[in-house]
């Protein structure tokens, strides 16, 4: 386990301070792109505040990152039950493509945006986030073949998507 | 297999190797399956050049936050407000529950002291035939608060192992007798010749003294078992008694109409429904005395067990029976408790349910 999380879990606050600093953009940006900028700030506090309180749970068997990603997901889809709507511009960039894109990215974007929320999720986690498959599944608290197949699937669903809208270069 | 299935896993390098071998051969024969691969290949790396990468604010707070943790309840004022809510109205329920609890005996004591049988002095003239006449009658004892002392049967069991069964029953009978009661049965039995004998006495002695003779009982010998009961009695007399009462003047009616008769045939008639109504009568009679009887008048059988002499074996019923009896009784006794558990938290329910439904929220909310 890292050695700063070690010291965490033992109350050093200064270490704890360093775990948020080190952390924190990352679960910002998790945040930012489930429930937009105006909650992300919220959220993700929150995620730290939980974090620090189930500290003693944490056993070191994911990273320490995927597991604040495990949580932040939980508050997410609470925060998500709000009736503000998230902008596609928290998620995604939408300014026009330039000459080199292989797509158009507005096209792109509507293609993403008409993902189911578990495709969207997968997506986001394995291709934005960076996540393994195995990682993944943690977060979503599913096993690493459901991730495998949700993958397959909101790729074909994109691609099929973009191919009829005739977007692809 | 499907390999089409697999190509995004092998594209991401997370393909077993037998598999990733598999996909590798089939792309190697397929030209659709490599077009297909390089789709997915730039379709990923547009998604990652069009993800938002919004600059993060408030890490400095969060900290902050962590440093100085805000308790749940300032964090959500709502919930403490509510549970603040369940508290009074926890509290309050439980003041009114003692508050009715301690009227009652202050009504009953306005009664006055005597028994109910002299209590009931005539309410309000009755009139003859009216329906339902009799339950009105009784709601007005309890809606004046006047309701008559209440009126009970109280019967007892005891069972004690004595020296001398027949001289323990006769100390029995002399004691009722000593306390203004009488022995309304008696009687000294055995099972067989070996066995030793028993003594049974049914005792009649005056409510009063209940306890007292109870406890002069205990005395005469080594107590086996004693069991006491009591059977409230007080809203079947006063119903009785009303209706005793209705039917009285319903009588005098039929006498005074039976004067005036002026035909055989109105004779008959009048006569056949005076007679329904004495046999009524007397009917509502008898059962009135006898609740006042045995109201005052408390019942205890007492029986005596003999001892069992030098050589002389106890009287049993065997020690399997004993023992079947025993577990019977214990397991009657068990369904007794849950029993009166289960109506106990059934009544309680508006107490400890929202305390329970607020918990569960809480544990849900600060989980």
């Amino acid at each position: 386990m890292d050695p700063l999380v070690e010291r965490a879990k033992r109350g050093d606050r200064e270490a704890t301070a360093e775990l948020v600093r080190r952390s924190y953009d990352a679960v910002y940006r998790f945040c930012a792109r489930r429930v937009g900028t105006e909650s992300a700030k919220d959220v993700a506090q929150e995620t730290f505040l939980t974090a620090c309180r189930s500290l003693r749970r944490y056993e070191g068997r994911s990273s320490f990152e995927v597991w604040l990603f495990g949580i932040a997901h939980n508050l997410c889809r609470k925060a998500k039950r709000s009736p503000t709507p998230v902008s596609p511009t928290d998620a995604w960039r939408c300014e026009p493509t330039t000459e080199e894109s292989w797509l158009d990215r507005r096209a792109l974007v509507e293609a993403l945006g008409s993902l189911s929320g578990e495709h969207l999720e997968v997506v986001l986690l394995h291709e934005v986030e960076g996540l393994t498959y195995e990682e993944a599944a943690q977060v979503l608290g599913v096993p690493a073949g459901t991730v495998k197949s949700r993958l397959h699937h909101a790729f074909a669903k994109l691609r099929a998507s973009l191919q009829a809208q005739g977007v692809t270069r | 297999m499907n390999v089409r299935e697999n190509l995004k896993a092998f594209l991401d390098g997370e393909l077993p190797e037998d598999q990733a071998a598999e996909v590798r051969r089939a792309l190697e024969q397929d030209a659709t399956l490599r077009q297909e691969l390089e789709d997915m290949r730039m379709l990923g790396l547009e998604i990652r050049k069009a993800a938002a990468h919004p600059d993060p604010v408030g890490v400095e707070e969060a900290i902050g936050r962590i440093a100085t943790p805000v308790r749940p309840w300032v964090r959500r004022p709502m919930l403490a407000l509510s549970g603040i809510a369940a508290l009074a109205l926890l509290i309050a329920m439980v003041g009114l529950l003692n508050r009715a609890r301690g009227d009652t005996p202050a009504a009953e004591s306005a009664a006055g002291a005597d028994l109910a049988v002299k209590s009931f002095a005539p309410m309000a003239e009755s009139s003859v035939g009216a329906p339902g006449r009799a339950g009105e009658e009784i709601a007005a004892y309890g809606a004046a608060g006047v309701f008559p002392e209440r009126m009970v049967v109280r019967t007892a069991d005891i069972r004690l192992k004595a020296d001398d069964a027949a001289a323990a029953m006769q100390k029995a009978i002399d004691l009722a007798k000593s306390l203004g009661g009488y022995a309304a049965a008696s009687g000294i039995s055995r099972e067989n010749e070996r066995s030793a004998p028993v003594g049974t006495a049914t005792l009649r002695v005056p409510e009063r003294s209940f306890d007292r003779a109870l406890d002069q009982l205990r005395a005469l010998g080594e107590v086996l078992s004693e069991n006491s009961n009591s059977d409230d009695v007080t809203l079947q007399h006063a119903d009785v008694s009303a209706r005793l009462k209705v039917l009285r003047a319903e009588e005098q009616q039929y006498v005074t109409l039976l004067g005036a008769a002026k035909t055989i045939g109105q004779v008959l008639q009048v006569r056949e429904r005076l007679n329904q109504v004495r046999q009524e009568i007397e009917s509502l009679d008898a059962q009135r005395r006898t609740l006042e009887r045995q109201a005052a008048l408390s019942t205890i059988t007492a029986t005596f067990i003999q001892r069992a002499a030098v050589g002389q074996p106890e009287p049993s019923q065997g020690w399997a029976a004993e023992a079947w009896a025993s577990a019977v009784n214990g397991l009657a006794a068990a369904f007794r408790w849950l029993g009166s558990a289960a109506i106990f938290l059934f009544v309680y329910s508006p107490l400890w349910l929202p305390v329970l439904l607020l918990a569960a929220y809480l544990a849900r909310r600060l989980k």
